[in-house]
């Protein structure tokens, strides 16, 4: 115990939070010098906040919302992270036959994440009248990018948390707890993550976006209503968007996952 | 390190191995730290009591659909050889199941400046409505900046609106538009 307690005082943490992407985002950095500590937190929150300005919904002039208020084959210039993002999603799209997905409802039945054109270098055109909302995947992105910020910023280690998307890396791991789909006061040690993300989506959720365009072709039967999925990958906007493949899928084995380099936990809401 | 997650699926009982209590608090800055993180360049901080009344109060919240919560609303003049830089706002907000104290720094022309979480505490069930669960939290401010807690854990999955927060910032602002108009 002794030695652990010397240990934490050579390298503080230095813990702080911002509310970001409709979320509560969390920045921990562990390093001798707390003015380059917090300098390093700095430039995470403002990786953090570019993406939140590029891909929220409800910012009027967001790449997103203009993404959505654009005419059909009218085409929008998009900046390099919403770019970087589409091109993540259109991928998972494409590998998941089409379970990852998007594109929300706006007016036509049939319109999905295919319709939206990647024509050139940072710009998109509708096909067809939709809606994005990149909402999980950018979490995702957004806390690899802070990651990368930290990294970038000379820090020993570091672990980005938007609102249960976790990503860590360097020499010393950062616990991660999940909660008890049966006992949500509780929580279990899911892993002590180091150089590894994680997200977890509960089912719930995921039927949310079963609102969208491939509702009838999904078959549900696999998890029960309460269960939550863990993914873990190594990069956090993969682990986001695997929990919806693995939720839509109703299998904890989709092929995708190995393909990303995840593997999945389903945490049951029911006892065996 | 992650050898043990290749089982892709098992049941909760199969990691079942640290059970935490059922609240669970994070203490991230004080009001000092954050006073120095937000405007370093600041040689005081001042106490400010506006003075507002009921009227007014009502107005703002009536109009930025907005209320606080805090136990003690706090707001701060920050000034360097006695010319304003800023404000910085002390506030206090509940959400579903979680209390969450947290400080907007806004600079003298009325920008937001930074946002940042003080203090998040949360539990399952009625108790964060409860005085005699919030009073365990007075006064528990560490003198040292910086929070060491390794024993705190990242929750995955816990998925929590800041949606509280950012009205309550909305709030904030109109509050110091109205500030900034009487101080003319």
């Amino acid at each position: 115990m002794m030695r652990i307690a010397i240990h934490h005082a050579r390298r503080p943490l230095l813990r702080r939070a911002q509310p970001w992407l409709g979320t509560r985002v969390e920045i921990s950095v562990r390093h001798r010098d707390l003015a380059i500590a917090n300098r390093a937190i700095d430039t995470g929150f403002a990786a953090i906040a570019h993406i939140h300005r590029s891909m929220s919904p409800q910012l009027a002039g967001s790449d997103v919302a203009r993404i959505n208020r654009a005419a059909v084959n009218e085409p929008v210039r998009v900046c390099r992270s919403t770019w970087q993002v589409l091109l993540i999603a259109s991928g998972l799209h494409r590998r998941s036959d089409g379970l990852f997905d998007c594109a929300v409802f706006a007016g036509h039945a049939k319109a999905s994440q295919r319709d939206l054109d990647l024509t050139r270098r940072h710009e998109v055109v509708k096909r067809r009248p939709l809606a994005i909302d990149l909402g999980g995947i950018a979490k995702g992105y957004a806390v690899d990018a802070a990651l990368d910020a930290l990294r970038d910023a000379g820090v020993t280690s570091g672990c980005v948390n938007a609102g249960g998307d976790i990503a860590a890396f360097g020499d010393e791991p950062f616990p991660v707890d999940v909660r008890d789909p049966l006992e949500p006061s509780v929580c279990h040690r899911l892993v002590e993550l180091r150089n590894f993300a994680v997200a977890t989506s509960s089912i719930e959720e995921s039927n949310a976006l079963l609102a969208g365009p491939h509702a009838h072709e999904v078959e549900r039967e696999a998890f029960d209503q309460g269960a939550s999925i863990c993914v873990l990958a190594p990069r956090c906007v993969f682990a986001d968007a695997l929990t919806k493949v693995v939720a839509l899928s109703g299998t904890a084995t989709h092929p995708l996952l190995a393909r990303c380099g995840a593997s999945a936990i389903v945490l049951h809401s029911r006892r065996a | 390190m992650i050898n043990r997650f290749l089982i892709a699926s098992f049941p909760v009982a199969g990691i079942a191995i640290a059970a935490a209590s059922n609240a669970f608090a994070v203490e991230y800055l004080t009001v000092e730290a954050a006073q120095r993180l937000m405007f370093p360049s600041a040689s005081s901080y001042v106490l400010e009591r506006p003075g507002f009344t009921p009227e007014q109060m009502r107005a703002i919240d009536a109009s930025t659909h907005a209320s606080s919560q805090a136990r003690q609303f706090l707001i701060f003049r920050a000034e360097a050889d006695q010319a304003l830089l800023g404000r910085i706002y002390v506030d206090e907000v509940i959400g579903k199941s979680e209390l969450i104290t947290y400080a907007v720094a806004i600079a003298a022309d009325g920008a937001v400046k930074q946002v940042e979480i003080l203090a998040y505490r949360e539990s399952h069930g009625y108790e964060v409505r409860d005085p005699r669960w919030r009073a365990q939290f007075t006064g528990k401010r560490a003198s040292s900046p910086v929070v060491v807690g390794d024993d705190i854990a990242n929750i995955s999955g816990a998925t929590l609106s800041s949606r509280h927060v950012t009205d309550g910032v909305r709030r904030i602002l109109a509050l110091d538009a109205l500030i900034r108009r009487g101080s003319k």
